[in-house]
Order: structure tokens, then sequence, then C-alpha cells
């Protein structure tokens, strides 16, 4: 097998100058969340996207490490870890399975969705393609549904320039509500500006505002309704409007989460997510 | 394979095949007296008399004359054992490989194992499905069932856009021939003509005849009005550099939801790129994206062509 | 139950799950299906506001390299052509530096080992290091060091240009007469680098029973480790008698049909599965060809030779050194007169030679479990038995050893090439199985089913070449 990359190196562009602060309150909390040893991160970033979209590709630039790439939907088949440090803080980074999704809940969508959902990470990057958004976008917009703290980076722009594809970051992020930071992770170009766009969301700087799926009649009726029973017996839960939507199109995990009370959790974290594949036939 | 089973898993199984046969009969205005019943479960005369004296005493049944009648609490099991069987069928047939002639003998056995709970999982799970892979109505978990508005086949005018709504699955022979045809339920169809040796159908793009025999397996319903005024066309017929625009995606459950989820939602305009070394599959444009397709999948796809000489719309 | 509820501060989870369900019923339409929909409209609408297309969309280059690659014409050549190129370079590249790096290594281990006499160590401890542990090492890196630093980069470029899923597309509609799925191209592809990661890689393919396929047929394409068995049995006889280019380029035909003959195991037996154990209807098949990229050479050549050198000396230091201490031990301790590694060659003998091999062959195999890529040097150490280990530095010398003093024919060439692609799969592997698997059932046929075909080919191949009277 190959050999798996687990060590962790401090990124080489964003070396901490001063030790880095022990400061960390939530984190021992964290720790039985995952089975992944957290003592030592302040923020925990997921990356999500796409198939082949490069968030593995970026992984690698912000980390150091050398997580497998290469041009095909499905590379990384399981969720890989590694970390960095930026301006006194040291973040977690977890490199997802590719999804076109979050609502097939076919076995890797499900990684990347119970990571979101339950992972609850400080930021979540939504790595997209420059040259194809339509697509891109459509899961970037579920991704919102969950969390509202985004970053989304449109990757690949070197392609896109290269296919004479103009995209007006600036008006996509205003419309979106959320940051979009242009990048081409291969190449290097946009890197610092995603530090800097994680820092200030996991800092709190940030204001998001995300675009909702607008829907009308009797579906936005029914998620309306369910949303508020969600809320008032679950204050203070993030995704109400999501799970609304999750339970009213009979997504069995979620449903599971609610009866056995995992969802009360939820707004302190102690839910297991499955990692691997079970496969029987 | 189980070589054993229980004793009680036996009575359980022909208490419920019972109660799911007499049901059938009741609703089909069909004969329920005892010896019609002892025919269609294939029962001998003494078996028969316990096994309804058993249900009687289980308040399940009860006899009018010389007919039998199921009671409310016989009706909700019935309707039960029903729900199970279709659920499951509708689970099969999306979800998994098995072919569709062979879902109802599947069924069959999984009925009479599945717990309340786990038909209600299996329901939201399939996102509440409303009619089984042949098209008969689910019951609901509080066990409503809405009868079928259909109308056969044989009794559909020439003209209009029909989509076929129930094909019946027995005897599985005939099943297996109309599913030959493509003519699955939620396929589109016309009748040209009619004749004595059966119908002159097109549907998915062609021409051909369905035999009489055949005609009366089939029920169908009038199409939405979307599809009243295009022919609907499967994704396969176009040849490379033909353009297409969705209408609706015949599958369901998981081939469903990866279609959507590729964005090929109804609307979606989808061009034949290229088919591979050996002629398939074949590679299409979606949104900007190609994405390669087997025969079959393409043939689920149901789409408009767009003529080139309209000019494509931009 | 289908009434609202009474609006209340706080309610149950089952309250909640019964209300979805009463507004599920209620609904007149797919709630997936419109959800979906509205979506991708949104992400239309947001799209559409911030994209503008100048000039043609169209990837050109690619566009033009898809349709010559899609052809039927130019694409099964081409695709041929392009697997036979890569296996030459990786031959005729890695020849020399192999042969330095076994001097080099050779050297450097007798000078130690001299340097141990002259200590005055005991014979055991300077055999067992030096004779034993180090040249295991030596041979294993020796051997699979150049090919693997020169095979993964260009296999890489392959990868990175988007190369991959342009195979699965064109190899589909045999997969699909096999009854498997198309990603299973794929997956074997990935196979060629490690087993282990191929199996890994199984999971792109959603329905368990495909997967489940292409997961125990994944071992029919020789991976990293049995690639330079496969090389070095090609040069020393297919090609002998060749010399230079010529030499080269026959070996590299005859490693090009044994893929060939792994591809076409891969597809039997995929058929075999389906249409028995694993019977079952193909699912549904999509499968997204991303756009060419132009691969970032330099980077590559860097990243993945570093990779593979790591890699390989990983492994040479886990499993093949302490494997290299194992058979020094077989060779030197005696029991009645005769080393283990005799008593336990002698006993295989029998077996060994119905399949055209050896009962030494065959020990190697049973050593050799944890990393197929000892096999080799396995070999040879039992056979120059050690103690009086000949300098193999030369296809000569291991000429010598094999044909004149072991009596090894093409017969026992062809025969350990078919049983090293067909055998089974190493022990990283078979754990990767079972991980993948979570079935003990998958495992051992995942292990066994390969080893049969394996034995039950090479012995067909024995005996009918045996009764045509040519061995
Ligand atoms: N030209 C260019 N290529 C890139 C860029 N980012 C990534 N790539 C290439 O795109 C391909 C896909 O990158 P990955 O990082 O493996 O993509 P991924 O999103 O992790 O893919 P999955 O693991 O399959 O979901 C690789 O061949 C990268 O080298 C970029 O900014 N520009
Ligand atoms: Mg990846």
């Amino acid at each position: 097998m190959e050999p798996q990359n687990k060590q962790i190196k401090v990124s080489s562009q964003q070396k901490a100058e001063e030790p880095i602060s022990s400061a960390c309150e939530r984190c021992p909390l964290a720790v039985q969340r995952f089975g992944i040893d957290l003592e030592k991160w302040d923020y925990i970033v997921a990356l999500a996207g796409n198939p082949n979209t490069g968030k593995s590709t970026l992984f690698n630039a912000l980390t150091g490490l050398r997580q497998h790439t290469g041009n095909w939907p499905g590379k990384t088949v399981a969720r890989a870890e590694g970390g960095f440090g930026y301006q006194d803080k040291k973040y977690k980074i977890v490199d997802l399975p590719g999804t076109y999704s979050l609502l097939s809940a076919s076995v890797d969508e499900e990684i990347a969705r119970d990571f979101i959902l339950f992972g609850k990470p400080d930021c979540t990057l939504v790595v997209v393609d420059s040259t194809c958004l339509e697509r891109n976008l459509n899961l970037v917009l579920q991704v919102m549904e969950i969390t509202d703290k985004v970053v989304v980076v449109a990757n690949l722009m070197d392609e896109a320039r290269r296919r004479g594809i103009e995209v007006n970051y600036r008006r996509l992020g205003e419309n979106l509500g959320v940051p979009v930071i242009p990048a081409a992770a291969a190449k290097g170009e946009g890197i610092s500006e995603i530090l800097k766009a994680i820092h200030d969301m996991v800092m709190g700087t940030t204001h998001t505002t995300p675009h909702r799926i607008a829907s009308e009649g009797p579906l936005k009726e029914a998620v309306d309704e369910l949303t508020d029973m969600i809320e008032k017996t679950y204050p203070g839960i993030p995704n109400a409007r999501w799970i609304a939507m999750r339970l009213l199109d009979g997504d069995q995990k979620v449903r599971e989460t609610l009866a056995n009370g995992d969802l009360a959790q939820l707004t302190q974290g102690q839910v297991k997510t499955r990692e691997s594949v079970d496969l029987d036939v | 394979m189980m070589l054993f089973r229980s004793r009680k898993e036996t009575r359980r199984i022909q208490v419920e095949d019972a109660l799911k046969h007499i049901y059938n009969h009741q609703y089909a205005n069909e004969c329920t007296r005892q010896d019609c019943l002892a025919q269609a479960l294939g029962l001998n005369s003494r078996e028969i008399g316990r096994l309804l004296k058993e249900l009687q005493e289980k308040e399940l049944l009860e006899i009018q004359g010389e007919n039998f009648k199921l009671t409310p609490a016989g009706e909700e099991w019935a309707l039960q054992v029903i729900r199970a069987h279709r659920l499951w069928e509708r689970f099969l047939a999306d979800e998994t490989d098995i072919p569709l002639h062979k879902v109802h003998g599947h069924a069959e056995k999984r009925e009479h194992k599945m717990t309340r709970e786990e038909v209600d999982l299996l329901d939201a799970q399939l996102g509440y499905p409303q009619h089984d892979p042949h098209g008969d109505p689910i019951p609901s978990a509080r066990h409503e069932m809405e009868p079928p508005a259909t109308t056969p086949l044989l009794q559909w005018k020439e003209g209009t856009t029909a989509l076929i709504s129930h094909v019946e699955d027995e005897p599985a022979e005939k099943f297996s021939r109309i599913i030959a045809l493509g003519l699955l339920p939620g396929t589109p169809l016309n009748v040209i003509d009619s004749g004595p040796e059966g119908l002159l159908i097109q549907s998915a793009g062609r021409k051909f005849r369905l035999p009489t025999e055949l005609v009366g397996n089939i029920s169908v319903k009038p199409a939405p009005e979307t599809l009243q005024e295009i022919p609907a066309e499967p994704l396969s017929i176009l040849n490379t550099g033909e353009k297409g625009k969705i209408l609706y995606l015949k599958s369901q459950g998981l081939t469903r939801r990866r279609f959507m989820d590729l964005g090929m939602v109804p609307g979606t305009l989808i061009e034949v790129l290229m088919p591979s070394l050996f002629g398939e599959p074949k590679a299409y444009r979606i949104r900007g994206t190609t994405i390669a397709l087997r025969k079959e999948q393409a043939n689920q796809i149901f789409i408009q062509k767009i003529k080139e000489s309209n000019g494509t719309p931009k | 139950m289908d009434q609202k509820q009474p609006p209340k501060s706080k309610y149950t989870p089952q309250d909640i799950l019964n209300r979805a369900d009463a507004l599920q019923r209620q609904m007149e339409f797919s709630f997936r299906d419109s959800i979906i929909q509205s979506t991708y409209a949104e992400a239309e609408k947001l799209s559409k506001d911030a994209v503008r297309q100048k000039g043609d969309a169209l990837q050109t280059w690619g566009d033009r390299f898809d349709r010559i690659i899609t052809n039927p014409f130019t694409g099964l050549p081409l695709m041929g052509l392009g697997l036979a190129t890569v296996i030459w370079i990786t031959i005729a590249g890695a020849n020399y530096p192999s042969q330095w790096i076994f001097n080099f290594l050779f050297w450097l281990g007798d000078l130690a080992k001299n340097l141990f006499v002259m200590m005055g160590a005991p014979w055991w401890l300077t055999g067992f290091i030096w004779d034993g542990v180090y040249r295991g090492l030596a041979w294993v890196v020796a051997v699979m060091l150049p090919p693997m630093a020169i095979f993964f980069p260009m296999f890489t470029i392959l990868e990175d240009l988007g190369f991959l899923p342009r195979i699965s597309f064109n190899m589909d509609w045999l997969f699909k007469i096999a009854g498997a799925h198309g990603k299973q191209a794929l997956t074997m592809t990935m196979g060629f680098g490690c087993n282990a990661a191929g199996v890994t890689a199984c999971r792109i393919i959603d329905s368990p029973r495909e997967r489940l396929i292409a997961i125990l047929t994944n071992n029919f394409v020789p991976c990293n480790g049995r690639f330079p068995t496969l090389i070095m049995l090609a040069t020393l006889f297919v090609a002998a008698g060749f010399q230079g280019l010529a030499s080269s380029l026959i070996a590299a035909g005859a490693v090009v049909l044994v893929v060939m003959i792994g591809v076409m195991f891969t597809l039997l037996v995929s058929a075999l599965l389906s249409r028995t154990v694993l019977k079952g209807e193909p699912s549904s098949f999509s499968l997204e060809l991303p756009p060419y990229r132009k691969p970032d050479i330099i980077r590559i050549f860097y990243t993945s030779t570093v990779e593979r050198t790591l890699f390989v000396l990983w492994r040479a230091i886990t499993m093949a050194a302490p494997c290299g201490g194992i058979i020094w031990l077989f060779s030197n301790l005696h029991i009645s007169g005769k080393s283990l590694s005799l008593w336990a060659s002698q006993a295989l003998q029998p077996l060994g030679h119905a399949i055209g091999l050896d009962g030494v062959i065959l020990l190697a195999y049973i050593i050799a479990i944890p990393a197929n890529e000892i096999v080799v040097p396995t070999i040879l150490m039992v056979y120059s038995n050690a103690d009086k280990m000949v300098d193999l530095a030369t296809m000569d010398q291991l000429k010598a050893l094999l044909i004149d003093q072991q009596g090894w024919t093409l017969l026992t060439a062809i025969n350990l090439m078919l049983f090293s692609l067909l055998h089974n799969p190493c022990s990283t592997a078979i754990w990767t199985i079972y991980s993948e698997t979570k079935s003990l059932k998958w495992t051992v046929v995942g292990t066994l089913m390969p080893l049969s075909i394996a034995f039950l080919v090479t012995f067909i191949v024995a005996q009918s070449l045996r009764v045509l009277g040519w061995f």
C-alpha cells in the first residue's frame, strides 16, 4: 500500500514566527468526536467540492503533504487530514472525497456530508472548477444550506483564462453571499488569499449571508413549518432548514439522528461519522 | 438460503398470503367462497378449513353467507403485507441490479419478514414512492391506498399521448415480452392504428406492433401536457453532433438521483460528443462537462430533439 | 396525524418525524426532484450572471485528440502503442542504472562483510547480516528502483493528462460484456502501481456487486512488485540472443503480451463471477471525462520519483530485509545434513515440476507472500545457497546460474511469468481486500481464486508443452 502521509507539517509559506499559543477551549471535546488527535489544533477546515476540482492539490499546497492527485474524478476516496499554521493559529484541514451533490447519500457523499454537518468545521472551503461553474454551484448551494461558514475557492482559473472564460469573481461572491477567492492551486496562485479568507472566517470577521435556494408554494410551506418545529425543539441549532429538507426527502441518516437523540447533541457534538465503506452483497 | 423455517414463521406466511389473496379477490369482486380461496392458495379442503377458522378466531375474517370478508383488522394487515411487498419491489427495481421480472419473486419472500418500522423506514428512504415498479399503488403507512386512475390500453384513443401507468406482472412470460419492448411504467406512447393483430404503437422513437395478447396487460393514463405536443424520444436516438433538450427521466431511485446530480434535470441541453472506440458507450456534453453513458442509461433519458436549422438556443 | 400539530414550544422527535411524513404524503410532486431542479435553476442563474465566454470555449487540441483516441482505426493501435512505449522506455531506461546500483551496493556489502570478518565477528552474524538481510535489501533496491523511478513519472503524466478515464471509456464495452463496470478499467490501471491502491480505488464503483468483481480481479494486472520480475525474465529468456535495441524491444513485447494476458484474465474472471456467484444486472454507468490538462512535468518527475524511491526503499527495509534474513537462515540451518531450504524445496519439487517450475521457485513464492518483489532474489539466494554466492552482477552470470546450473528452460520462464501474473496478491493487498470488503469469505476468495488459477494455467501449459515434446 502507498505510504500514508499522516504526519503534519507547517506550511512553508506560513511558518508561524512565534510559538503557537495553546489556548484552545473547544478542543478536548472534539477529540472524542473523531478519534483524531486534535489537541494541538485551534480550528478545523473542511475541503469539499465536485470531484476533480483540485481539492487535494489545494490540500497539498496548504499542508505541504503529498496527498495523491490525478486528473480523473474519484481519485480521493477516503478523507485525509493534515495541518497548517497561519498567524499564530494552527489549523487542521480535512480533504474530503469529491461529490456532485450531498443529497444522494451514496457512501462518498455520506463521508463528505457527515463531516460538514457533524464535524462542524470552523470553515468549509468549497473548491469549484471555474471552467464549469454551473454544475459546481449546485454543490455550493447545497453546502451553504448546511453551514454558513463557507469560502468558495474558484480553482483552475488558469484553465478558465486559457479557454477564454471570464469570471466576475467579485460579483459571484456578492450574489452567493460568501467570499469567493480565485485560485490556481497547482500553480500556487491565490493561496495566501485563501489563507486570509480562512483566517477571517474563523475569527468571525467575515459576515456571510448565504444565498438560499428560492422555493415557493407548498414546498416552501412544508419546509418552513418543519423548520419552525425543529428550531423550537432544538434552540440554537445551526441548520434547521436543511434538516427539515432532509426529513422531507426521507434521508435515513438524518431521521435516525433525530430519532436517537444525536441531533440534540449536534449543538454540542458527539456523533459517529463514517470513514470507510462497508460492502455487503 | 434458509433451509429451516420455524413453525411460527411458516404460519405467518400462510396467514399473510391468505389475507392478501382474500383482499385482492374482494376488491376485484371475485369469488371469496371457501373453494375459490382454496384454489387460489393451493390448499386442500382440510387445510383451507383450518386456516379460515383460525383467521376467524383471530377476528381477521368474517363470513357473510357463502363469502368470506376481511374485518377492518384483517384488511389493515393485508394492506401492510401489500405495502411491504410493493415497497420492496420498488427498492429492488430502483436501487439494485435485479432485473424487473425477478423483483416480484424476491418481494414475495421478503414481505413476510419485515417489521412495520422497517417498512416505514424503507418508505421514507425511497422518498415515499406512490407506485411500485409495475405501476400499482403503494398503500400508505396508515393503510390508505388510492385506486389507480388508469385506462386499459385497448380503450385509449388514437392521437393523444399516453403514459404507461401499469403493466401486469403475471404471467411472467408476457411481462418479460412487454419489458423487452421497452414498455415500462412511465414510458410515453401513441397509438397510431389498431387492427386484428394488435395495436400499432409509437414509443421512444420507434414504431412497432403490439400483439393483441399483450395489449390487455397494459394500462395507461394521459401524459402530462408537456409531452402532448412534443414527441419525447430517448437520448440514444441522437447521432454524434446532435442536440436535445431533456424532457424527463424515466429511471427512478439511485440512477435518477445520479443523473440529476450531474445536472440532467428537465430543460437541460444535451449534445452527443462522440462514441467510444467500440461505438458504446457515448460521451455527452452536459452543462459544460463531458459525461459518458451506456445505451441503457441513454434510453432512460427522454429528450426533445433540437433541429439544427431552428438555430440552437444560445 | 395528518392535522397540523397545534403550535407548541417543544416537540418530541417523533412528532417531527410524523409531521414530516404527513407533509411528504400530501405533496403531489417529488420533493427531491423539485429541490434539485430549483438548485440547478439557481446555479444556472448565478453562473450566467458571473461568467462571460470570450471566443470559442472548446478545447481544440483535447477534442481533436479525443476524436483520434476513440476512433476504431486509430484508437486501438494508439492505446496499444502507448502501453508498449511506456514499458519499453522502462525496460531500456532501467537496464544500466540497475546494474550500477547493483554493482555499487554489492561492492559496499562485500566491503562491510570483510570488515566484519577482519574484526572477528562470528560467521553466523556476518552471514545473517551481510549475506541475508543486506543482500535481500540490495537486490530489491537494485532491481526495483530504476524501473519504478522511470515507470511512475510516465504513468503520472498520463494520469494528470486525463488519459485514464479515456481508457475506461474505450474499454467499457468489453467490461459490459463481462457484466462488470466500465470504471473497472480505471481501477485496473491503478493496479499497475500497486494492487492495494487499485483495490482501494474500486470505491469509485457504486454498485457493490460490480465493485466486488473489480476488487477480486485487480490482482490480474501486474503491480510494481511484479513488473521488474517480468522484465528480468523477458530480458533473460525471451530476448536472449538479441543485443541492444532489439533486445529491449523484444522484452517489451513480451511484457506487453503478459499484460494483455492479465487484462484477458481480468475480463474472463469478471465474466465468470458475474455469471455465477455474483450474478446480477449491470448497474447504471456514468463516467465523467475531464478535460485534458497540461501535466506539470517537472513537478511530476520530482515528486513521483522521490515518492517512488522512498516507497521502494521503505518496502525494501520493512519487507525485503527481513525476508533476506529468513532465507539466509533457511539456507544455513541444517537438519540431518541438509539445509532447511533444501528440505523445503525438495518437498515442493514434485508440485513445482508439475507446473513447469521447481521446488525452489515455489518456496520463494511462499517466503515472498509479504512482498512480491523479493521472489527473484529469493530464488537466486537459494540456488546459490548463500555461502557460495556467485556474483550475479551481469546478465551473463545470471544466465549461467539459471540455465546452466539449474536447468531453466523457456518453459520455466514462461510459466514463471504466468505464475507471477496470476498468483495470489501480496499480504498488503490481501489486507486491503479485507478492509474494503469487511468479509473474510471474499478475502479468502480474492486470495485463493487467483492462486488456483495460477496453478491451473501453469499446469496446463507445462503438461501440454511436454506432451508436445517441446520440453
Ligand atoms: N491547470 C491547473 N490544474 C490543476 C489546478 N488544480 C488542480 N489541478 C489539476 O487537476 C487535477 C485534479 O486535482 P485533484 O487535486 O486530484 O482534484 P480533487 O478535487 O482532489 O479530485 P477528487 O479527489 O477526485 O475529488 C490534477 O491533475 C491537478 O494537477 C489548477 O489550479 N490549475
Ligand atoms: Mg482529491
